[in-house]
Protein backbone atom coordinates (compact mmCIF):
# COMPACT_ATOMS: atom_id res chain seq x y z
CA UNK A 1 0.00 0.00 0.00
CA UNK A 2 1.40 3.33 -0.94
CA UNK A 3 1.55 6.05 1.66
CA UNK A 4 1.56 9.65 0.53
CA UNK A 5 4.28 11.87 1.71
CA UNK A 6 2.00 14.22 3.51
CA UNK A 7 0.36 11.51 5.48
CA UNK A 8 3.65 10.02 6.42
CA UNK A 9 4.90 13.29 7.79
CA UNK A 10 1.74 13.86 9.76
CA UNK A 11 2.04 10.44 11.27
CA UNK A 12 5.62 11.15 12.21
CA UNK A 13 4.75 14.41 13.88
CA UNK A 14 1.81 12.86 15.70
CA UNK A 15 3.99 10.05 16.95
CA UNK A 16 6.60 12.48 18.17
CA UNK A 17 4.02 14.49 20.05
CA UNK A 18 2.67 11.38 21.76
CA UNK A 19 6.01 10.26 23.19
CA UNK A 20 6.15 10.72 26.99
CA UNK A 21 7.46 14.11 27.90
CA UNK A 22 10.76 13.68 29.63
CA UNK A 23 12.20 10.27 30.53
CA UNK A 24 10.70 7.09 31.97
CA UNK A 25 12.09 5.92 35.32
CA UNK A 26 15.78 6.87 35.32
CA UNK A 27 17.54 7.50 32.02
CA UNK A 28 20.73 9.30 31.19
CA UNK A 29 23.03 9.65 28.21
CA UNK A 30 26.41 11.09 27.35
CA UNK A 31 27.93 12.08 24.02
CA UNK A 32 31.15 13.68 25.26
CA UNK A 33 34.24 11.58 25.93
CA UNK A 34 34.94 10.02 28.36
CA UNK A 35 31.43 8.66 28.17
CA UNK A 36 29.54 7.88 31.37
CA UNK A 37 25.89 7.82 32.38
CA UNK A 38 24.22 6.58 35.56
CA UNK A 39 20.78 5.44 36.64
CA UNK A 40 19.52 4.74 40.14
CA UNK A 41 17.34 2.05 41.65
CA UNK A 42 15.64 2.19 45.05
CA UNK A 43 15.49 -0.90 47.24
CA UNK A 44 13.33 -1.48 50.32
CA UNK A 45 13.25 -4.44 52.72
CA UNK A 46 10.43 -4.64 55.28
CA UNK A 47 11.20 -6.75 58.36
CA UNK A 48 8.42 -7.20 60.92
CA UNK A 49 8.84 -7.78 64.63
CA UNK A 50 8.63 -11.40 65.75
CA UNK A 51 9.22 -13.80 68.66
CA UNK A 52 9.88 -17.53 68.37
CA UNK A 53 10.20 -19.83 71.39
CA UNK A 54 10.66 -23.59 71.48
CA UNK A 55 11.13 -26.02 74.38
CA UNK A 56 11.40 -29.64 73.32
CA UNK A 57 10.52 -30.88 69.85
CA UNK A 58 9.02 -28.57 67.28
CA UNK A 59 5.34 -28.50 66.48
CA UNK A 60 2.43 -26.55 67.85
CA UNK A 61 0.63 -28.43 70.58
CA UNK A 62 3.39 -31.03 70.91
CA UNK A 63 4.38 -31.42 74.58
CA UNK A 64 7.31 -33.64 75.47
CA UNK A 65 7.16 -35.74 78.61
CA UNK A 66 10.34 -36.58 80.52
CA UNK A 67 9.92 -39.57 82.85
CA UNK A 68 12.10 -40.25 85.89
CA UNK A 69 11.93 -43.82 87.19
CA UNK A 70 14.21 -44.43 90.19
CA UNK A 71 14.59 -48.08 91.11
CA UNK A 72 13.64 -49.33 94.49
CA UNK A 73 17.31 -49.54 95.36
CA UNK A 74 17.91 -45.95 94.35
CA UNK A 75 14.91 -44.39 95.98
CA UNK A 76 15.85 -41.59 98.35
CA UNK A 77 19.63 -42.14 98.19
CA UNK A 78 20.27 -38.75 96.51
CA UNK A 79 21.66 -40.34 93.40
CA UNK A 80 20.74 -38.18 90.41
CA UNK A 81 18.21 -39.88 88.16
CA UNK A 82 18.18 -39.11 84.43
CA UNK A 83 14.97 -39.07 82.50
CA UNK A 84 13.63 -40.56 79.31
CA UNK A 85 11.24 -39.26 76.71
CA UNK A 86 12.75 -35.88 76.05
CA UNK A 87 13.93 -34.90 72.59
CA UNK A 88 17.53 -34.30 73.65
CA UNK A 89 20.32 -35.55 75.93
CA UNK A 90 19.31 -39.17 75.48
CA UNK A 91 15.79 -38.37 76.57
CA UNK A 92 16.62 -36.37 79.67
CA UNK A 93 16.70 -33.00 77.98
CA UNK A 94 14.82 -30.55 75.80
CA UNK A 95 16.09 -28.45 72.95
CA UNK A 96 15.41 -24.79 73.60
CA UNK A 97 15.36 -22.08 70.96
CA UNK A 98 14.49 -18.43 71.45
CA UNK A 99 14.63 -15.89 68.62
CA UNK A 100 13.25 -12.40 68.35
CA UNK A 101 14.03 -8.91 67.20
CA UNK A 102 12.05 -6.65 69.51
CA UNK A 103 14.40 -6.18 72.42
CA UNK A 104 15.21 -8.04 75.66
CA UNK A 105 13.29 -11.29 76.00
CA UNK A 106 12.28 -12.61 79.43
CA UNK A 107 11.53 -16.29 80.08
CA UNK A 108 9.22 -16.99 83.02
CA UNK A 109 8.60 -20.43 84.55
CA UNK A 110 5.37 -21.61 86.06
CA UNK A 111 3.49 -24.91 86.31
CA UNK A 112 0.12 -26.52 86.82
CA UNK A 113 0.91 -27.90 90.25
CA UNK A 114 -1.06 -25.27 92.09
CA UNK A 115 1.94 -24.40 94.21
CA UNK A 116 2.41 -27.97 95.46
CA UNK A 117 4.82 -29.35 92.90
CA UNK A 118 4.32 -32.82 91.38
CA UNK A 119 0.92 -34.27 92.18
CA UNK A 120 0.54 -37.98 92.86
CA UNK A 121 -3.07 -37.90 93.83
CA UNK A 122 -4.69 -37.18 97.19
CA UNK A 123 -2.10 -35.29 99.24
CA UNK A 124 0.96 -36.85 97.68
CA UNK A 125 3.29 -34.25 96.24
CA UNK A 126 6.90 -33.92 95.25
CA UNK A 127 8.37 -30.44 95.27
CA UNK A 128 9.95 -29.09 92.11
CA UNK A 129 13.04 -28.51 94.19
CA UNK A 130 13.70 -32.19 93.47
CA UNK A 131 14.30 -31.31 89.79
CA UNK A 132 17.63 -29.88 88.63
CA UNK A 133 18.14 -28.31 85.24
CA UNK A 134 21.58 -28.19 83.63
CA UNK A 135 21.75 -25.22 81.20
CA UNK A 136 25.53 -25.18 80.76
CA UNK A 137 25.27 -25.96 77.03
CA UNK A 138 24.83 -22.22 76.39
CA UNK A 139 25.48 -19.66 79.08
CA UNK A 140 23.63 -17.08 76.98
CA UNK A 141 20.37 -18.99 77.35
CA UNK A 142 19.97 -19.69 81.09
CA UNK A 143 16.96 -21.51 82.46
CA UNK A 144 14.79 -19.89 85.10
CA UNK A 145 15.00 -21.74 88.41
CA UNK A 146 12.02 -24.06 88.79
CA UNK A 147 9.74 -23.40 91.77
CA UNK A 148 6.45 -24.77 93.05
CA UNK A 149 4.85 -21.35 92.96
CA UNK A 150 6.36 -20.28 89.64
CA UNK A 151 7.39 -16.80 88.59
CA UNK A 152 11.16 -17.07 88.38
CA UNK A 153 12.71 -15.56 85.27
CA UNK A 154 15.80 -15.65 83.12
CA UNK A 155 16.98 -13.43 80.26
CA UNK A 156 18.67 -14.76 77.14
CA UNK A 157 21.48 -12.61 75.85
CA UNK A 158 20.89 -10.11 73.07
CA UNK A 159 23.07 -10.11 69.96
CA UNK A 160 25.36 -7.15 70.46
CA UNK A 161 23.82 -3.69 70.42
CA UNK A 162 20.84 -4.72 68.35
CA UNK A 163 17.38 -5.78 69.47
CA UNK A 164 17.97 -9.26 68.14
CA UNK A 165 18.02 -12.46 70.21
CA UNK A 166 19.09 -15.68 68.57
CA UNK A 167 19.93 -18.34 71.14
CA UNK A 168 19.61 -22.09 71.33
CA UNK A 169 20.59 -24.65 73.93
CA UNK A 170 19.70 -27.95 75.54
CA UNK A 171 18.29 -27.96 79.05
CA UNK A 172 18.96 -31.28 80.77
CA UNK A 173 16.61 -32.33 83.58
CA UNK A 174 17.42 -34.73 86.41
CA UNK A 175 15.59 -35.94 89.51
CA UNK A 176 17.55 -35.22 92.69
CA UNK A 177 16.03 -38.20 94.54
CA UNK A 178 16.58 -36.83 98.07
CA UNK A 179 13.25 -37.98 99.50
CA UNK A 180 11.24 -41.19 99.64
CA UNK A 181 7.73 -40.34 98.40
CA UNK A 182 4.82 -42.66 98.55
CA UNK A 183 4.63 -45.10 95.68
CA UNK A 184 2.82 -43.79 92.65
CA UNK A 185 3.05 -41.70 89.51
CA UNK A 186 3.56 -38.01 90.05
CA UNK A 187 2.90 -35.52 87.24
CA UNK A 188 3.45 -31.87 86.61
CA UNK A 189 3.46 -29.67 83.53
CA UNK A 190 6.12 -26.99 83.34
CA UNK A 191 5.11 -23.85 81.48
CA UNK A 192 7.79 -21.55 80.10
CA UNK A 193 6.68 -18.20 78.72
CA UNK A 194 8.91 -15.96 76.61
CA UNK A 195 7.90 -12.32 76.42
CA UNK A 196 9.33 -9.43 74.44
CA UNK A 197 8.59 -5.68 74.64
CA UNK B 1 8.21 25.01 -25.85
CA UNK B 2 9.62 21.71 -26.18
CA UNK B 3 12.18 22.48 -23.63
CA UNK B 4 9.52 23.89 -21.40
CA UNK B 5 7.38 20.96 -22.00
CA UNK B 6 10.26 18.75 -21.44
CA UNK B 7 11.04 20.64 -18.33
CA UNK B 8 7.50 20.39 -17.23
CA UNK B 9 7.51 16.81 -18.06
CA UNK B 10 10.67 16.41 -16.18
CA UNK B 11 9.16 18.17 -13.25
CA UNK B 12 6.25 15.89 -13.29
CA UNK B 13 8.53 12.98 -13.41
CA UNK B 14 10.58 14.44 -10.70
CA UNK B 15 7.52 14.96 -8.59
CA UNK B 16 6.59 11.36 -9.04
CA UNK B 17 10.16 10.34 -8.57
CA UNK B 18 10.65 12.57 -5.60
CA UNK B 19 7.50 11.31 -4.00
CA UNK B 20 9.02 7.94 -4.05
CA UNK B 21 12.24 9.31 -2.76
CA UNK B 22 10.40 11.19 -0.07
CA UNK B 23 9.26 7.89 1.24
CA UNK B 24 12.85 6.79 1.35
CA UNK B 25 14.16 10.12 2.44
CA UNK B 26 15.88 8.83 5.54
CA UNK B 27 18.05 6.49 3.51
CA UNK B 28 19.41 8.59 0.65
CA UNK B 29 21.41 11.59 1.69
CA UNK B 30 22.25 12.72 -1.84
CA UNK B 31 18.62 13.07 -2.83
CA UNK B 32 17.52 14.57 0.41
CA UNK B 33 17.59 18.26 -0.28
CA UNK B 34 16.16 17.92 -3.79
CA UNK B 35 13.48 15.68 -2.45
CA UNK B 36 12.51 18.16 0.22
CA UNK B 37 12.21 21.01 -2.22
CA UNK B 38 10.11 19.12 -4.72
CA UNK B 39 7.85 17.47 -2.19
CA UNK B 40 7.34 20.63 -0.20
CA UNK B 41 7.97 18.72 3.01
CA UNK B 42 8.07 21.50 5.53
CA UNK B 43 7.10 19.83 8.75
CA UNK B 44 10.24 17.79 9.37
CA UNK B 45 13.93 18.42 9.00
CA UNK B 46 16.33 15.54 8.82
CA UNK B 47 19.99 16.09 9.45
CA UNK B 48 22.35 13.42 8.32
CA UNK B 49 26.07 13.41 8.75
CA UNK B 50 28.68 11.40 7.00
CA UNK B 51 29.92 10.09 10.37
CA UNK B 52 28.08 9.30 13.61
CA UNK B 53 29.18 10.66 16.96
CA UNK B 54 29.98 8.28 19.78
CA UNK B 55 27.54 8.24 22.62
CA UNK B 56 25.99 6.01 25.24
CA UNK B 57 22.82 5.86 27.25
CA UNK B 58 21.36 3.90 30.14
CA UNK B 59 17.71 3.39 31.00
CA UNK B 60 16.55 1.72 34.21
CA UNK B 61 12.96 0.84 34.92
CA UNK B 62 9.73 1.39 33.00
CA UNK B 63 7.08 4.05 33.09
CA UNK B 64 6.86 7.35 34.89
CA UNK B 65 9.45 9.90 35.85
CA UNK B 66 10.24 8.44 39.27
CA UNK B 67 13.16 6.22 40.16
CA UNK B 68 12.06 2.58 40.11
CA UNK B 69 11.85 0.71 43.42
CA UNK B 70 11.98 -2.97 44.32
CA UNK B 71 10.36 -4.07 47.61
CA UNK B 72 11.05 -7.16 49.70
CA UNK B 73 8.40 -8.06 52.29
CA UNK B 74 9.74 -10.72 54.66
CA UNK B 75 6.98 -13.03 55.99
CA UNK B 76 6.81 -13.25 59.79
CA UNK B 77 7.03 -17.04 59.66
CA UNK B 78 10.32 -16.91 57.77
CA UNK B 79 12.23 -14.03 59.34
CA UNK B 80 15.90 -14.74 59.16
CA UNK B 81 15.53 -18.45 58.44
CA UNK B 82 17.24 -18.41 55.05
CA UNK B 83 14.09 -18.61 52.95
CA UNK B 84 14.79 -16.26 50.01
CA UNK B 85 12.38 -13.39 49.49
CA UNK B 86 11.72 -12.32 45.90
CA UNK B 87 11.57 -8.67 44.90
CA UNK B 88 8.24 -7.07 44.07
CA UNK B 89 9.01 -6.48 40.38
CA UNK B 90 11.50 -7.09 37.62
CA UNK B 91 13.52 -4.12 36.48
CA UNK B 92 14.17 -3.43 32.81
CA UNK B 93 17.65 -2.22 31.96
CA UNK B 94 18.58 -0.82 28.56
CA UNK B 95 22.11 0.05 27.50
CA UNK B 96 23.19 1.64 24.24
CA UNK B 97 26.68 2.37 23.08
CA UNK B 98 27.49 3.89 19.73
CA UNK B 99 31.09 3.95 18.70
CA UNK B 100 32.85 4.57 15.42
CA UNK B 101 35.15 2.28 13.51
CA UNK B 102 37.88 4.86 13.86
CA UNK B 103 37.55 4.85 17.64
CA UNK B 104 35.98 1.64 18.87
CA UNK B 105 34.71 1.73 22.42
CA UNK B 106 33.93 -0.85 25.07
CA UNK B 107 31.16 -0.24 27.54
CA UNK B 108 31.51 -1.11 31.20
CA UNK B 109 28.46 -1.62 33.41
CA UNK B 110 29.20 -1.12 37.10
CA UNK B 111 27.11 -0.70 40.23
CA UNK B 112 27.61 1.18 43.48
CA UNK B 113 26.11 -0.71 46.43
CA UNK B 114 28.46 0.69 49.07
CA UNK B 115 25.81 2.33 51.25
CA UNK B 116 23.76 -0.27 53.19
CA UNK B 117 20.02 -0.02 53.54
CA UNK B 118 18.94 1.83 56.68
CA UNK B 119 15.86 1.70 58.90
CA UNK B 120 16.35 5.25 60.04
CA UNK B 121 16.91 4.16 63.64
CA UNK B 122 20.52 3.09 63.45
CA UNK B 123 19.86 -0.34 61.99
CA UNK B 124 21.48 -1.24 58.68
CA UNK B 125 21.13 -4.09 56.24
CA UNK B 126 24.03 -4.86 53.89
CA UNK B 127 23.29 -4.89 50.17
CA UNK B 128 25.42 -8.02 49.87
CA UNK B 129 22.29 -9.87 50.99
CA UNK B 130 20.57 -9.02 47.68
CA UNK B 131 21.25 -10.87 44.45
CA UNK B 132 19.79 -10.88 40.93
CA UNK B 133 19.08 -13.02 37.93
CA UNK B 134 18.71 -11.69 34.40
CA UNK B 135 16.18 -12.89 31.87
CA UNK B 136 18.34 -12.94 28.78
CA UNK B 137 21.64 -13.57 30.49
CA UNK B 138 23.34 -10.61 28.83
CA UNK B 139 24.03 -9.28 32.31
CA UNK B 140 25.45 -12.18 34.35
CA UNK B 141 23.62 -13.15 37.53
CA UNK B 142 25.27 -12.12 40.77
CA UNK B 143 25.00 -10.45 44.14
CA UNK B 144 25.83 -6.93 45.20
CA UNK B 145 29.29 -6.77 46.73
CA UNK B 146 28.66 -3.73 48.92
CA UNK B 147 31.40 -1.82 47.11
CA UNK B 148 31.30 1.39 45.11
CA UNK B 149 32.51 0.11 41.74
CA UNK B 150 31.44 -3.47 41.15
CA UNK B 151 31.90 -4.55 37.52
CA UNK B 152 28.85 -6.39 36.22
CA UNK B 153 29.51 -6.73 32.48
CA UNK B 154 31.42 -5.35 29.50
CA UNK B 155 30.16 -4.99 25.94
CA UNK B 156 32.10 -3.88 22.87
CA UNK B 157 30.41 -1.09 20.94
CA UNK B 158 28.31 -0.42 19.08
CA UNK B 159 25.78 -2.37 21.09
CA UNK B 160 22.26 -2.24 22.35
CA UNK B 161 21.40 -4.36 25.37
CA UNK B 162 17.95 -4.90 26.86
CA UNK B 163 17.50 -7.18 29.83
CA UNK B 164 15.21 -7.74 32.82
CA UNK B 165 16.63 -8.15 36.33
CA UNK B 166 14.90 -10.14 39.09
CA UNK B 167 16.13 -9.47 42.63
CA UNK B 168 16.17 -11.73 45.71
CA UNK B 169 16.80 -10.97 49.39
CA UNK B 170 18.73 -13.79 51.12
CA UNK B 171 16.91 -13.42 54.46
CA UNK B 172 19.64 -15.42 56.23
CA UNK B 173 20.13 -13.20 59.26
CA UNK B 174 18.06 -11.49 61.92
CA UNK B 175 17.67 -7.72 61.88
CA UNK B 176 15.88 -5.21 64.04
CA UNK B 177 12.35 -4.67 62.79
CA UNK B 178 11.62 -1.84 60.42
CA UNK B 179 11.68 -0.69 56.84
CA UNK B 180 15.18 -0.66 55.42
CA UNK B 181 15.56 1.66 52.43
CA UNK B 182 18.38 2.70 50.20
CA UNK B 183 19.56 3.28 46.69
CA UNK B 184 22.05 1.73 44.29
CA UNK B 185 23.50 3.37 41.21
CA UNK B 186 24.24 1.64 37.91
CA UNK B 187 26.86 3.35 35.77
CA UNK B 188 27.37 2.67 32.08
CA UNK B 189 30.69 4.07 30.86
CA UNK B 190 33.10 3.91 27.96
CA UNK B 191 36.36 5.48 29.04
Amino acid sequence: MKISTKRLVILAITAACCLPAGVMAESNSDDVAPYSASARLNLQVVIPSFLYFQVGQTGTGTIDTIIFSPTAGQLGNSSSISGTGGNAASGSGADVVVRGNGGQITITETNNGGGSGFSGGASNNISLSEISVDDSANASLPTPTLSDTGGNTSKPALSGASQVTNQSSTWVYSYNNTTVPEAGTYNIQLIYTASMP
Amino acid sequence: MTRAAETLGLQHRNLATVRTHCLNIRFHKALLLAGLAACHVEAAVFILKDRADSSLSIHLGTGGPNIARVDFDVPVANIGDGTPVSGSRQIKIQLELRSTAARPLTGFLTVDSSIPLSNGAGGTLPLSSISWLSRSGDIPAGAFSGTSNQLLATFPGSVRIMDWLSFTFANDALYDPGTYSGQITFTWSAP
